[in-house]
C-alpha cells in the first residue's frame, strides 16, 4: 500500500515502549494491593492471546488495516461506522495520554505553567513526528527503547543499591484471596496496557516481513510484561501497597526514595525523563492510527492534510476531557476500561475475527 | 507549512514567558532546615525556616561576618498558609527542594498529632520525603536550629550528621525518614518512634556568634528516643534499652556491649553483624512475641585480667553477653508495653504471619501487645579479640 | 543564479566555455587559425605565438602556449630543438607524422576544434598548429605551481602518517594510489564550473563500493551548474542530500589515510583540484566521532576514545543550557552543596543567569573568531587578553560567575575535542538554539527540542544511506565498528562488503 517500511526489530522497540508507555507511570493493578505484581503478571499472558486475535485478523487480511478490513467483513456503511468510531477512539485515548503527561510536568516541575502550554509543546513534537513519516519515527523509537532500557534498568540497580526495599511489604501473599487479583486483571489491566495494542491493527501492513509480525509483537509483549511486573514489584518493595494506593505517580515516589551516600539521589528526574520519551512515542502512535484511519476513511491521497486538524484535536480534547487530575484518573479507572476499551479492543476484533474465519470456511 | 509551524513555535515560548517557572537563583533562598510546631492557645502551626546564607558558605569567603544561616518563624492553621506567610518576614522566595532535616516541637508532638503534618510533604513534588525527622525534646525548635556551630556551619546538617553516625557506629539513635514514619502512623500494627534533640549548655550564647569563639560551646545532642501512640507522643525511651528499637528493625549496622567481668569491671565487646528474626502469634487473647537474635563480635578492651587464650573464659564472656543483650532488648520493649505503643512493628509482623488473627485482633492490637508474653533469645559468637591475645599480668 | 541558468540554455553541454565559439572546426589555413584563437583569448597579453620554419617552408608551424602556465624550458628543449633541427619532407600529413616522431613529450593529443585548442592551453598545454592541416597537436606541459606536502593542520594525530593532501589534484591522487596499489582503484575526471573549469575526480574500489551510489555521484556532480568551484564546499553544497540541515552529510579530510581507509570500506571520494580537501561520501553520524587513529592504537584505547568523543559532542551541545535549566528551572535537581556554591558566586552577579551565558558564548565565539582571523604576529596578545579579560576580570568584577567561566571553558575545550571540524560546527549553532529553549521552557524543551533534532537526524540521508544508521535502523552485525572498535581482524573486508550490499538494500 504504501512505500513506507518498517522491520522486525522497529515494530519490537516502539511495541516495548508503547506498553511500557503510561502503564508504568500510574501503577497498575493498585485494587491487588500487594498482589498487584501477580495481576500484571498474569494479564501479560491474556495479552498474548489477545495480540494473537490482531494478528489473526491481519493475517487473513494482509496489508490491509483495521479500517480497511473492516469495511470488507461487515461491509461498507457498517465497517465504515465502526472505522469511524476507531478513528475516534484513537484521538480519544492519545488526548488522555497526552493530560497524563502535561499533569505529570506540571506538578512536578512546571507548577507556575499551564496544562495547555506544556502540552501545545508536546503537541508540536507528536505533529513533527508525523510530517516526518512512520519510517523516521520507527527509527527515534529505536533509539529511545536503548535510552529508556539503560534508563529503567539503572533504575532497577539504583533502587537495589539503596536499600531501601522491604520484603515485608510482599506479605502477606494474597490477603483477600483470588478475587482481588482477578478482579483488577479484568478488564482494568488487561485492556490498559494489553488491550492498547489494537492499534498496532493500524500499523502492522507497514512491517517488511509479515510473518514476523506475531513474532516480533509476542516478544514484545512478553518482554514489556516483565518490565511491567518487574517495576511493580519494585514499587510495592520500596513504597508498601498502602503508599502506592495513595498517590498518583508511585514510580515517581519510588524513584525519588532513592539516597546513595547523599549523592546519587533526586532521581524523580531521570523518571520524568523516561516519562516525556515514553509518552511522545505512546501519543504518536495514536496520532499515527487516527492519521491512517482518517485517511482511509475519507480516502485522502495525502496522509499529512490532516496532521493539522487532529493534532488541535488531541490538544483541545486533552484539556477537555476532564476538569482536575481526579477526575481524569476516575474515569481511566472506572469508565474508559468498561465502555471504550472492552467493546473496541476485546469484542469487536473477536468478533471480526468469527465472521472472517466462517466466511474463509464457507468459501472452501 | 515550515512557516506556520515556526510561527506555531514562537507564539508557544513567547506565551510561554507570561506563565514562566523561571526563578534566578539570587532572588530565591533554599531553606535547608523546617521546624514544625504547635501553638495551643492559638491553634496554630509555627514553622522555622532555616535559610542557608549564600555568601557565607562561600569556598572563599565573601560575606561580611554573618551568621552563616538564616533562621525566621512564621505561623498560620496550615503548613502551606506558614509557607505563605514567610513572604512577610523574608525578601527571597523560598524553595523546599533541599529540605535537609524535619524537627517537630514536643508540643506539636504532645498535643495535637503527627497525623497530617506530613501529608504536605508527600503531595508537593518537590520536597522529599526521604529526610530525617527529629523531635525537639524540652527545648523550643527555633532555638534549637538557632544553636550555631562550628564544624559544617549550617546547624541542621550538623543534626544530620549527628544522626547518621548516631546510627552508624552506636545504634541507639535510627536514622528515622520521613517515610517511615508516614508507614508506621497508616499502619495499624505499629507506631512510630523518632529521636529526640536536646540543646547542652547556655541556650543564651548558643545563638550567638561568640559560640563560634568559645571552646565551652552549646551544642545539641540526640536524646532518648520518642514514642508514640495514635500519632501523639506518649513517653520518651532512654539509654540502651533504645538499640532494641534498631535490632528488632535490623537496622543496626554497628553496636557495643558491656561484659561484667568481676563486680566493679567490665570489657567492651563491639558487634558489627546482627540478624534478628521476630514471631508473633496469639492464643486465646495471649500475645506470644518471640525475638530471636544472632550477633558476631570482637573484644576491644579488656579491663580484668582473665585469660581469654582459654576457650572457657570466651565462652562465660558469650554467655554473659547474650544476657546482657536480652536485657537490653527485653527492657525496650517491656517500656513500649507499658505505653501502649508497639514502635516494633510486632502487629505488623502477625498481620503478615497470620492474617485472620490479625483481623480479629487489630482493633484491640495496644491492649494486647501490653500484656503480651515476651521471650528473647539471643546468641553471640566472639571472633577476634584484637590485637594482644593475653591481657595485662596483674 | 538566474543567470548561470540561461546561460546554460545556449550551450547544454557542461564542458564547454561559455564565452567561445562552440565547435568550430579548424581551418586549412594556419593564420587563420592563429587568429581565430587571437580573437578567442583577445589578443591577451601573455599569449606567446612563435612561427616556426619547415625545411623550406616558411612559417608552416605555429607554437602557442601561455605564458606561466607551461613549462618554459621543456618548450625549449624537447619540441624547439627537435622541430629547428628536423629536415625532411614539407607535405601537411608528413609534416604532422615527423613531429610525432621527434617531440619528446609523453602526452600529446591531436584535435581538429577550436574550442578544444582553447582548453589546452588555458590548462597550461601547448599547441602546435600545422598549416594545410586542420588539426592540430595537444602537448601537455602543464606546469602548477604547488607547495610541497607538509603535515596536516586540521586533523593531526600522535600515531599515524604525517602526509597532507595539497592543492595540486595529481599529488593528492597520488598519495592514496600510493596507499592503495590495486588495478580497482577507479578514478574518474569531470570538469565542474562553467568558467573555473575546474577538475574534479570521483575515486573508488571497484568491487567494494557500491555501485548504485557511484552512479548516484556522478549524476549529481554532472547536474551542478555553477561558474567557479573554488573549494569542496562548493561541490559539497550543490550534491548534499538535505540542504537546509545543520548536520554536516559530507565529510572533508585532508588526511590520506581517511580517504584510503574510507575507500576500503566501500565508500566514495570526491577530490577538487585547488584544494586538499577531499570530500567523501556516503558518511553517517557515528562516523564523525571516529578518528583514524583509533585503528592504529590498540582497541581498547580506540573504543574508549570514541565514546570520550561522543560525550565531547554532548558537552558542547548541551552544558551551558543544562546549566541554565537547573540553576533557573530545577534548582531541585543540583545537590544542596553545590547549588549553595553556586549561589554563593551568583550574589553578586547582575545579570540573569540565561543572559550571562549567552554573553559569555557569544565572547568565546569572538574570541574564536579572532584566533583564527588574526595576523599570527598579534596571537599572544589576544591570548592574554581573553584569559585576562574572560576569565579573572569578569569574574573578580562580580559580572560573571566563575561556575559560568568553567561552563562555557568546559564546552569550548569539549568542541575542540572532536576530530572532524564540520561536526563542531554543528554544536556550536545548535548549542546556542538549546540555550534559548532552555532558558524558556528547562528541561523539558531540551528534551522536545532533541526529540524533534533526533527525529531530523532519522530522516536525513547521505546518498540513500540513513544518516544514524546502523544505531537507527539498528544492525547489530555492523556495531563491530561504530562506537566500539573491534581488533582489527574481526573487522574484515567481507564484513565491509555486506556493509555495502546493506546499504543498497535500505535504499530500495
Amino acid at each position: 500500500m504504501s512505500q513506507e517500511r518498517i522491520n522486525s526489530f522497529q515494530l519490537f522497540s516502539v511495541m516495548f515502549l508503547f506498553e511500557i508507555g503510561s502503564a508504568i507511570l500510574v501503577g497498575l493493578a493498585a485494587d491487588a494491593h500487594q498482589d498487584a505484581w501477580m495481576s500484571v503478571f498474569l494479564a501479560t499472558g491474556l495479552g498474548c492471546i489477545l495480540y494473537l486475535v490482531y494478528t489473526k485478523l491481519a493475517e487473513l487480511y494482509p496489508s490491509k488495516t483495521l479500517i480497511q478490513y473492516l469495511q470488507s467483513i461487515l461491509g461498507s456503511v457498517l465497517g465504515w461506522l465502526i472505522g469511524l468510531a476507531y478513528v475516534v477512539y484513537f484521538i480519544y485515548i492519545a488526548s488522555r495520554v497526552l493530560r497524563d503527561f502535561e499533569e505529570l510536568l506540571v506538578i512536578t516541575a512546571y507548577r507556575s505553567s499551564t496544562l495547555w502550554t506544556i502540552g501545545i509543546i508536546m503537541v508540536i513534537c507528536v505533529m513533527y513526528a508525523a510530517h516526518q513519516g512512520l519510517e523516521v519515527f520507527f527509527r527515534i523509537a529505536e533509539l529511545c527503547f536503548f535510552i529508556i532500557v539503560f534508563m529503567l534498568l539503572s533504575l532497577v540497580i539504583l533502587e537495589f543499591a539503596s536499600d531501601i526495599m522491604k520484603s515485608h511489604h510482599f506479605l502477606p501473599v494474597l490477603e483477600h484471596g483470588w478475587d482481588p487479583v482477578l478482579k483488577s486483571i479484568f478488564p482494568t489491566t488487561l485492556t490498559f496496557p494489553f488491550g492498547e495494542l489494537i492499534a498496532f491493527t493500524m500499523l502492522l501492513p507497514f512491517l517488511n516481513k509479515q510473518e514476523q509480525a506475531k513474532k516480533a509483537g509476542m516478544t514484545a509483549i512478553a518482554v514489556s510484561g516483565l518490565f511491567l511486573t518487574l517495576f511493580t514489584i519494585l514499587n510495592i518493595a520500596v513504597l508498601g501497597a498502602n503508599v502506592i494506593e495513595r498517590s498518583a505517580f508511585p514510580f515517581l515516589t519510588a524513584g525519588s526514595y532513592i539516597d546513595i551516600s547523599h549523592f546519587v539521589q533526586r532521581l524523580d528526574t531521570v523518571v520524568i525523563i523516561c516519562m516525556v520519551i515514553l509518552g511522545f512515542v505512546k501519543i504518536t502512535v495514536y496520532f499515527y492510527c487516527a492519521m491512517i484511519g482518517a485517511a482511509q476513511l475519507f480516502k485522502l491521497k495525502e496522509r499529512k492534510n490532516v496532521i493539522y486538524p487532529i493534532g488541535v484535536m488531541v490538544l483541545i480534547s486533552s484539556l477537555i476531557i476532564a476538569p482536575t487530575y481526579i477526575h481524569h484518573i476516575y474515569e481511566g479507572v472506572k469508565i474508559v476500561p468498561y465502555y471504550l476499551h472492552l467493546p473496541l479492543q476485546i469484542v469487536v476484533p473477536v468478533l471480526l475475527l468469527l465472521i472472517a474465519w466462517i466466511r474463509h470456511k464457507a468459501m472452501n | 507549512m515550515r512557516t506556520a509551524l515556526s510561527c506555531m513555535i514562537l507564539t508557544v515560548l513567547f506565551a510561554l514567558t507570561g506563565c514562566s517557572n523561571y526563578k534566578e537563583l539570587n532572588e530565591l533562598s533554599i531553606v535547608l532546615g523546617l521546624g514544625i510546631d504547635y501553638l495551643p492557645n492559638k491553634d496554630m502551626y509555627e514553622v522555622t525556616y532555616q535559610v542557608v546564607n549564600p555568601s557565607e558558605n562561600a569556598a572563599k569567603s565573601t560575606g561580611s561576618g554573618t551568621t552563616p544561616v538564616i533562621d525566621f518563624k512564621t505561623t498560620g492553621k496550615t503548613l502551606s498558609e506558614a509557607a505563605m506567610n514567610h513572604a512577610n518576614v523574608f525578601s527571597r522566595r523560598n524553595i523546599h527542594s533541599h529540605i535537609q532535616l524535619v524537627v517537630i516541637g514536643e508540643k506539636l508532638a504532645r498535643k495535637e498529632s503527627l497525623n497530617f503534618v506530613f501529608d504536605i510533604f508527600e503531595r508537593d513534588a518537590n520536597v522529599r520525603v526521604n529526610i530525617p525527622v527529629l523531635v525537639a525534646r524540652n527545648s523550643d525548635v527555633k532555638t534549637l536550629l538557632d544553636t550555631l556551630v562550628s564544624i559544617d556551619k549550617i546547624p541542621v546538617r550538623t543534626l544530620e550528621g549527628k544522626l547518621e553516625n548516631a546510627s552508624l557506629i552506636l545504634g541507639e539513635h535510627g536514622d528515622t525518614k520521613i517515610y517511615d514514619v508516614i508507614e508506621d502512623l497508616t499502619n495499624l500494627g505499629s507506631e512510630p518512634a523518632i529521636s529526640g534533640v536536646t540543646i547542652v549548655g547556655n541556650k543564651k550564647t548558643g545563638i550567638t556568634k561568640k559560640n563560634l569563639e568559645s571552646m565551652d560551646k552549646t551544642y545539641v545532642a540526640l536524646n532518648g528516643i520518642g514514642v508514640f501512640k495514635e500519632g501523639m507522643l506518649v513517653g520518651w525511651m532512654d539509654g540502651q534499652k533504645t538499640k532494641s528499637l534498631q535490632i528488632i528493625d535490623n537496622k543496626i549496622k554497628k553496636t557495643f556491649l558491656r561484659i561484667p567481668c568481676d563486680e566493679k569491671h567490665y570489657n567492651a565487646l563491639v558487634i558489627n553483624r546482627l540478624r534478628s528474626h521476630s514471631h508473633v502469634d496469639i492464643t486465646k487473647n495471649q500475645a506470644e512475641i518471640n525475638v530471636q537474635v544472632q550477633g558476631y563480635g570482637f573484644i576491644s578492651e579488656l579491663l580484668c585480667n582473665k585469660d581469654i587464650s582459654k576457650r572457657e573464659v570466651l565462652q562465660e564472656y558469650e554467655d554473659k553477653a547474650v544476657l546482657e543483650l536480652e536485657k537490653e532488648i527485653k527492657e525496650g520493649i517491656r517500656a513500649a508495653q507499658k505505653m501502649k505503643s508497639d514502635v516494633f512493628g510486632f502487629g505488623e509482623i502477625l498481620h503478615y504471619s497470620h492474617p485472620r488473627k490479625w483481623n480479629d485482633y487489630s482493633e484491640q492490637w495496644d491492649e494486647v501487645f501490653s500484656k503480651a508474653k515476651v521471650t528473647v533469645h539471643a546468641s553471640i559468637d566472639i571472633e577476634g579479640v584484637g590485637m594482644r591475645i593475653k591481657p595485662y599480668p596483674y | 543564479m538566474g543567470r548561470d541558468v540561461e546561460k546554460n540554455d545556449l550551450t547544454p553541454d557542461h564542458n564547454q566555455i561559455n564565452a567561445m565559439p562552440p565547435e568550430v572546426p579548424l581551418d586549412t589555413n594556419l593564420l587563420t587559425n592563429v587568429a581565430k584563437v587571437q580573437e578567442a583569448l583577445d589578443n591577451s597579453s601573455d599569449l606567446i605565438i612563435r612561427y616556426i620554419d619547415y625545411s623550406e617552408y616558411p612559417s608552416a608551424l605555429a607554437l602557442i602556449y601561455i605564458d606561466g602556465m607551461s613549462k618554459t624550458r621543456e618548450i625549449n628543449e624537447h619540441i624547439l630543438e627537435p622541430l629547428t633541427a628536423a629536415k625532411s619532407d614539407s607535405a601537411p600529413e608528413a609534416i604532422k607524422h615527423h613531429l610525432k616522431q621527434v617531440i619528446a613529450i609523453s602526452n600529446m593529443q591531436e584535435t581538429t576544434v577550436l574550442s578544444a585548442i582553447l582548453t589546452a592551453l588555458i590548462s597550461g598545454k601547448t599547441v602546435i598548429a600545422i598549416d594545410g592541416d586542420p588539426c592540430a597537436l595537444v602537448l601537455d606541459t602543464k606546469q602548477i605551481e604547488s607547495r610541497s606536502i607538509s603535515e596536516p593542520t586540521t586533523q593531526t594525530v600522535i600515531r599515524g602518517p604525517k602526509d597532507c593532501f595539497t592543492e595540486n589534484l595529481r599529488t593528492n591522487t597520488s598519495l592514496v594510489r600510493m596507499r592503495i596499489q590495486s588495478p580497482q582503484l577507479r578514478l574518474e575526471q569531470m570538469r565542474i564550473g562553467d568558467v573555473t573549469q575546474t577538475a574534479v575526480e570521483i575515486m573508488y574500489v571497484k568491487g567494494i563500493a557500491d555501485e548504485a551510489i557511484v552512479k548516484e555521484v556522478r549524476q549529481r556532480l554532472q547536474k551542478i551548474k555553477i561558474n567557479g568551484v573554488l573549494e569542496s564546499g562548493y561541490i559539497e553544497s550543490m550534491i548534499q542530500d538535505e540542504q537546509r540541515s545543520p548536520f554536516p552529510t559530507m565529510m572533508n579530510t585532508e588526511r590520506p589515510d581517511i580517504v584510503a581507509g574510507n575507500l576500503l570500506e566501500g565508500r566514495i571520494s570526491i577530490f577538487i583540484s585547488g584544494t586538499p580537501f577531499v570530500l567523501i561520501v556516503p558518511v553517517t553520524f557515528t562516523q564523525f566521532f571516529q578518528s583514524p587513529e583509533d585503528y592504529y592504537q590498540n582497541p581498547y584505547i580506540g573504543s574508549m576514545l570514541r565514546f570520550l568523543r561522543l560525550v565531547a559532542f554532548l558537552l558542547a551541545l548541551y552544558a551551558p543550557s543544562l546549566y541554565v535549566a537547573m540553576i533557573t528551572f530545577h534548582q531541585a535537581l543540583v545537590p544542596t552543596v553545590l547549588l549553595v556554591s553556586i549561589a554563593a558566586q551568583r550574589e553578586a552577579v547582575p545579570f540573569p543567569a540565561a543572559v550571562e551565558a549567552l554573553i559569555m558564548e557569544v565572547t568565546f565565539e569572538v574570541l574564536r573568531e579572532a584566533g583564527i582571523r588574526m595576523p599570527r604576529a598579534v596571537g599572544p596578545a589576544l591570548s592574554i587578553v581573553g584569559a585576562l579579560i574572560l576569565g579573572q576580570a569578569a569574574v573578580d568584577a562580580g559580572f560573571v560567575s566563575a561556575a559560568m567561566v568553567i561552563i562555557v571553558s568546559i564546552t569550548a575545550i569539549a568542541s575542540f575535542a572532536l576530530p572532524y571540524y564540520n561536526i563542531g560546527i554543528t554544536a556550536r549553532m545548535l548549542r546556542f538554539l538549546l540555550l534559548i529553549v532552555a532558558s524558556y521552557c528547562g528541561l523539558y524543551g531540551l528534551l522536545i527540542v532533541t526529540l524533534i533534532g533526533g527525529m531530523h537526524m532519522c530522516g536525513l540521508r547521505s546518498f540513500g544511506v540513513p544518516y544514524l544508521a546502523p544505531m537507527a535502523p539498528f544492525r547489530l552485525r555492523e556495531q563491530k565498528d561504530v562506537l566500539l572498535r573491534f581488533p582489527i581482524q574481526s573487522l574484515s573486508a567481507p564484513a565491509l562488503k555486506e556493509r555495502t550490499t546493506n546499504e543498497a538494500g535500505e535504499r530500495e
